[in-house]
């Protein structure tokens, strides 16, 4: 499939994530699709009313897994390159906790790449996060 | 006889061939888990040949308020995900996994 000129991008990190950055990173001459995904923290829960969440990852094991997550993607799709980025720690209300970033020559395989990427994330990624409420919190587990 | 044997002063003679095998392996936990145990991070002594189910049952009997959780828990060695039937080895890293929620 495709070969990418620079190592894709995979981050677990504290620090707020930069989409610019991630489509910047992607972007490249040969390229003519860029499909971004970004995951933000919505202000509630089943009728309740989200203060903000934390989220804790195992992180040798996280980097890890979007490394594979990268693999797979370049197996199924000609793609350009990958950046995924997740981050940890307190997140307020509209803040972004995950963003995705793949280029590729055409956009069918950049879309679907993106959507793939999602969604193997959110099945995978060894990734924790506690929902906080005026009146309690919750470790919310992904839907299967 | 050519038995290697522990021999301190005022203590008898052991051969360490009839020691009991022992693994020690370093366990991480993560959300709710850590919240339970109250730390992130511990180390287990197993027999040797011992399994993740093993290990999830002495953890759960050391840590009472972990054991409720330990059934949805999925586990990892060496950050690599592994069914309950996995033997652990020496120095192996074993990570508590409650069920995920990122993204």
């Amino acid at each position: 499939m495709s070969g990418a000129q620079r190592d894709d991008f995979y981050a677990i990190q504290v620090e707020p994530l930069d989409l610019d950055a991630l489509v910047a990173d992607v972007a490249g001459p040969a390229y003519g699709a860029i499909a971004t995904f970004v995951g933000t923290v919505r202000d509630s829960f089943a009728g309740r009313e989200v203060r903000h969440l934390e989220y804790e990852a195992y992180e040798p094991m996280a980097l890890r897994t979007l490394r594979e997550i990268g693999m797979e993607l370049r197996a199924r799709h000609d793609l350009g390159r990958i950046a995924m980025a997740h981050r940890t720690g307190r997140l307020e209300v509209g803040e972004a906790s995950v963003a995705i970033a793949v280029s590729a020559p055409h956009r069918e395989a950049a879309l679907a790449a993106c959507r793939d990427a999602i969604e193997r994330l959110k099945t995978s990624l060894p990734v924790w996060k506690k929902e906080v409420f005026a009146d309690g919190e919750v470790w919310r587990e992904n839907e299967r | 006889m050519n038995r290697r044997t522990t021999a301190d002063a005022g203590e008898p003679a052991r051969a360490i061939d009839d020691a009991p095998p022992a693994i020690d392996v370093r366990v991480h936990f993560f959300a709710q888990a850590r919240e339970a145990v109250g730390g992130s991070e511990v180390s287990l002594r197993l027999g040797k040949g011992a399994d993740v189910e093993e290990a999830a049952r002495m953890l759960g009997a050391r840590f009472p308020d972990l054991a409720p959780h330990l059934e949805r828990c999925s586990f990892a060695v060496n950050e690599d995900y592994v069914k309950r039937d996995a033997r652990l080895r020496d120095g192996d890293v074993l990570a508590v996994l409650p069920p995920i929620g990122g993204g």
